[in-house]
């Protein structure tokens, strides 16, 4: 968990996912790739859709986040491409309690395991609906 | 349905488990207050030895051959590998762990998942021994029901579904449904079936274990 190529696969990770705003054009398919995890407990990546997520009325404040005394004062208009400040393993880092995987999984798992009255196109609620295997 | 089944079903599954082994284990003590004979514990004829280490393994190995392992070496080491990972893999599985550490913020170490994925195939093995026993075996057959089969099958089945989600295969998120309903299912006939050899095979075997071993033909519960 504390090995180097576990950081360095995060802070890659986070450059897939915060690349370009979403005021510009976003790649629909982003893919978290979580196939460089701990050593013999990885899954495979992870295909997110996120113009999906944006078009299911989530704002970026619902997602992106910087917390101040329990309050999410992120300015969205640093929600930029290459802005290193506001990538996620700028704070979750791989030494901190809520580390990168810790914090996708917290993240993802917030929505995905809520119980939906919308039963026709449900969201994947276990692993292997994320993790999918080729 | 699939909400009940993975949301309050398992916790009611978990009480019911947790309470029915504690009713299970009142009741016990309950119908065998009333002793029926008793006498103090017989003296001790013998002075009992210094034992070295040596002779504690010793008599350890000669005693197994009073038990199952004299009769059966491969059921011996089938049925104890198999209760070992019955408890073992599932607690040590990384899903779980994650599932727990989103749950209540703490989790166990849990295993690489290769590992724990051939883990649960020596489950389904030592399950496959068991059934072709049950199947095969006359005489094992002849003292076989219906009832046996389910047994095995709600403490298999958590397993096999477990196996297919892991490697995803038929229609993911059905097997993933049954695995937590098989998982429920278990938990919540652990006190009520067989399978509450769980708690009852302790209390056999140190109360009658004690009875005719330390204290000598006194009965203590």
């Amino acid at each position: 968990m504390k090995r180097l190529g576990f950081s360095v696969f995060f802070i890659a990770l986070t450059f897939i996912l915060m690349a370009g705003s979403p005021l510009m054009a976003q790649s629909d398919m982003m893919l978290l790739d979580s196939s460089k995890g701990r050593a013999g407990k990885k899954r495979p990546p992870v295909p997110f859709p996120h113009n999906l997520h944006v078009e299911k009325g989530w704002s970026c404040k619902d997602c992106h986040h910087l917390y101040e005394k329990g309050e999410n004062i992120l300015d969205e208009s640093t929600l930029e491409e290459g802005n290193k400040e506001i990538q996620c393993s700028a704070c979750h880092g791989p030494k901190s309690r809520l580390h990168l995987e810790r914090a996708y999984h917290g993240q993802c798992l917030g929505c995905h395991k809520k119980p939906l009255k919308d039963r026709e196109k449900a969201p994947p609620r276990y692993c292997g609906g994320c993790h999918v295997r080729k | 349905m699939v909400d009940f089944v993975q949301g309050p079903l398992i916790s009611i599954a978990f009480i019911v488990f947790i309470l029915g082994l504690l009713f299970q284990w009142i009741q016990f003590f309950r119908l065998t207050r009333k002793k029926e004979w008793g006498h103090p514990p017989l003296p001790r004829e013998i002075k009992p030895e210094k034992k070295t280490a040596g002779k504690i393994v010793a008599s350890c190995l000669t005693s197994l051959k009073g038990t199952l392992w004299k009769t059966d070496p491969v059921l011996t080491v089938v049925t104890t590998v198999f209760h070992v990972l019955l408890i073992g893999a599932p607690l040590f599985l990384l899903g779980h762990n994650i599932l727990l550490y989103q749950s209540w913020g703490w989790s166990l170490f849990s295993l690489p998942e290769a590992l724990s994925d051939g883990l649960t195939l020596i489950v389904l093995v030592c399950g496959a021994y068991f059934l072709g026993r049950r199947l095969l075996v006359a005489r094992v057959r002849a003292i076989t029901t219906l009832y046996d089969y389910v047994v095995l099958l709600i403490a298999v089945a958590p397993f096999l579904t477990g196996f297919f989600a892991y490697r995803q295969w038929f229609h993911y998120e059905t097997v993933m449904m049954l695995h937590i309903l098989s998982g429920n299912i278990m938990l919540i006939t652990i006190p009520f079936t067989k399978l509450g050899h769980m708690l009852f095979f302790f209390l056999y075997r140190f109360f009658l274990g004690g009875e005719y071993g330390f204290l000598r033909g006194a009965r203590t519960w």
